[in-house]
């Protein structure tokens, strides 16, 4: 349980920072006052209908994109791969594509059609798979493939449609600058049974992690297991990426951060996946949101440069660490 | 060789020696031309047509004009890329050799006007077959800009044009209607214009509130906020209103909760693709989401949707029309 305190702690911090910190038209002592049940109609639609959604709405997708990754790499026994690799990012922004040439205006439409998207490429990927052997490389490989020709189809509809570019680029860097609560409501949920069938079955990525055979040995369907797993990580980033665009980056470099400092149980490096994750996506919404203020930057392109500098840094004390050893 | 005769392989030495001392020559004294003069070099394969003036013309950043270019000579074989570039230099009486694909459809587009497609993918190469004396491009066009500076290389005369306000516009059209010496149709589209729009500016009633406004430019599901560089934004600001956008910083996606707590009086949104879809999702924005329901704006029912030709293209000879569109929906008839 001592694990988890300190996460926990900065998850709280980064909660109640995001919760409070704000322009000067709703400062610390308007928010208290409004949780309180007073302030002006203004202040309690930009706590109640702004402000909280988009929290839970990070907090959610850093759990979910989080976990959707640490499960990837578990069963894949990949660290480099992440719901990217398998091509479910590219299947939803596909989708996204398509809803913007179908049902362009429409929001929910858009959230729909990609969440329908990761799920599509994901059983097909998963069908693949299957035909394939369903190994570890197999499962990579139809994803590259899948992911590939999704990337083929966007190219050619842009090159056919080039006017629907800026709402893919919009979507591709992710965000939460105009998440809603209905589109919280529609994918939390749906986030929510992710992470618990994901925590449920976790004792048997322990299993898998002894190697293919040893696995079978156990007992352990390991190609139904994958498929559950392949499957659950579809959920997640489907759902993730229904409130707040292509975000793929969390799903890479929280897993490996949390497997560099925590080696024990998979369940207790999902839960702390879920913290971690959490904090550090909330913490590049709220900077991304406060930076430039009143103007926003793009979530995603916070995240890639905190992000990415701070995956070097642990790569480079790692290596350092083996090297003292 | 064997089948020519030692005679005729002289005659044809001396034929080409003779064609290259012509060219090397050639190539001297148009060096020497430009060393003179100072000026970009200006392809003048149609010297022949006859020319319409001859005004040495300086264009400056303050006119509207990202970089400084002189020309001495007024151009007849005008390439224009661009409906609103094209559209200008037909105000300002010129005619186009060629044009990109969206403007096409102009009046005083003639039939012998070569289309050259999209205007930001447009071959160098089918440029400098038709010889210009002028090419006419966006400078905050980075496509445009990168063709512009290809084309000034091989000696081609460029001419860039910025319009963020109509100030510009007229600083633009003064020195198109030079070019081209067509005072009369300054006159017309500009002074007339500009008499127009302060006679609309002094309607506005003294005892008008004003108020702040928000402007959107919307596509498919994205919204950007325009600011004051924005020259719809000069009209709303003319007419007696306050955008809240009003800073020069380079971002433009206004907080959503900055929107909230300023509570613009006005949202005007002028779409850029489709008119109709446009309008199903302004209605569906305002009316879905919670943030935006709850403005002053949405709840007055102030918010509009503008019209994308006087205000999501800069309007030209029709300025006062979009200043006329914007009174009416501000005060009425």
């Amino acid at each position: 349980m001592r694990k988890y305190i300190i996460p926990l702690i900065i998850l709280a911090t980064v909660s109640a920072y995001a919760l409070f910190a704000g322009n000067n038209a709703i400062g610390t002592a308007d928010i208290l006052s409004v949780l309180a049940g007073h302030g002006t109609a203004s202040q309690q639609l930009i706590l109640y209908q702004v402000r909280l959604p988009r929290i839970i709405a990070a907090i959610s997708s850093g759990a979910a994109l989080s976990v959707a990754g640490y499960l990837l790499q578990g069963c894949l026994d990949n660290r480099i791969v992440s719901p990217g690799i398998l091509g479910i990012n590219n299947g939803a922004g596909l989708f996204v594509l398509l809803s913007a040439l179908l049902f362009p205006f429409h929001s929910g439409a858009k959230c729909m059609m990609a969440f329908t998207g990761a799920l599509l490429v994901t059983i097909v990927v998963s069908m693949l798979s299957v035909k394939t052997g369903m190994s570890k490389t197999s499962v990579v490989l139809s994803g590259v493939a899948i992911s590939a020709l999704c990337v083929s189809v966007i190219d050619l509809i842009i090159s056919l449609k080039p006017e629907t570019v800026a709402d893919r680029a919009a979507f591709q860097i992710g965000g939460f600058a105009a998440v809603q609560f209905k589109i919280v409501l529609f994918a939390a949920p749906m986030i929510v049974v992710g992470l618990i069938v994901s925590l449920i079955t976790a004792p048997a990525m322990d299993i898998l992690s002894l190697g293919d055979e040893m696995a079978y040995g156990l007992g352990l369907g390991v190609k139904r297991y994958r498929s559950i797993t392949v499957l659950c990580a579809a959920v997640l980033s489907g759902a993730s990426i229904c409130m707040g665009g292509l975000l793929g980056f969390v799903g890479l470099i929280i897993p490996n951060c949390v497997r560099m400092l925590y080696k024990g149980k998979s369940r207790q490096g999902m839960i702390l996946c879920i913290i971690c994750g959490a904090a550090f996506l909330l913490l590049c919404d709220t900077i991304s949101r406060l930076i430039v203020f009143p103007y926003e930057l793009p979530c995603g392109l916070v995240l890639s440069m905190i992000g990415a500098p701070y995956l070097i840094w642990i790569l480079i004390k790692k290596r350092k660490r083996l090297g003292a050893d | 060789m064997k089948q020519f005769g030692k005679r005729t392989v002289r005659i044809i030495d001396a034929v080409l020696i003779g064609m290259i001392v012509f060219c090397v020559g050639c190539g001297a004294i148009r060096g020497n031309e430009e060393e003179v003069s100072g000026e970009t070099s200006i392809a003048n394969a149609g010297a022949e047509l006859p020319k319409i003036g001859s005004e040495t013309i300086s264009l400056t950043e303050e006119s509207g004009i990202s970089e400084e270019t002189e020309t001495t000579e007024a151009e007849q074989r005008v390439i224009a890329l661009s409906k609103s570039n094209a559209e200008l230099w037909l105000l300002a009486g010129g005619t186009l050799v060629a044009t990109s694909d969206d403007a096409m459809k102009l009046e005083g587009i003639s039939e012998d006007t070569v289309s050259l497609g999209d205007m930001d993918h447009v071959s160098l190469e089918a440029i400098a077959a038709l010889e210009p004396d002028l090419l006419i491009l966006f400078s905050t066009d980075p496509a445009q800009k990168a063709l512009g500076e290809a084309a000034e290389a091989v000696g081609l005369s460029v001419y860039y044009t910025n319009i963020d306000n109509f100030a510009d516009y007229e600083n633009v059209m003064l020195e198109l209607t030079k070019k081209t010496g067509r005072d009369d149709l300054y006159k017309t589209n500009v002074t007339d214009v500009a008499e127009e729009i302060e006679r609309i500016v002094r309607d506005v009633p003294v005892d008008s509130e004003g108020g702040k406004y928000l402007l959107l430019h919307v596509s498919a599901t994205k919204s950007k906020v325009e600011k004051d560089d924005y020259f719809a934004c000069e009209i709303f600001d003319r007419l007696g209103l306050e955008n809240i956008a009003a800073d020069d910083s380079a971002f433009d996606e206004l907080s959503i909760e900055q929107i909230v707590a300023t509570d613009p009086d006005y949202i005007f949104v002028v779409p850029r693709g489709d008119e109709e879809k446009a309008l199903s999702s302004f209605d569906e924005l305002f009316t879905s989401q919670p943030a935006w329901a709850g403005l002053s704006a949405v709840q007055n029912g102030h918010y509009y949707l503008l019209s994308k030709d006087l205000f999501g293209l800069k309007p030209n000879e029709n300025w006062a029309d979009s200043y006329q569109e914007a009174y009416r929906v501000l005060y009425g008839e």
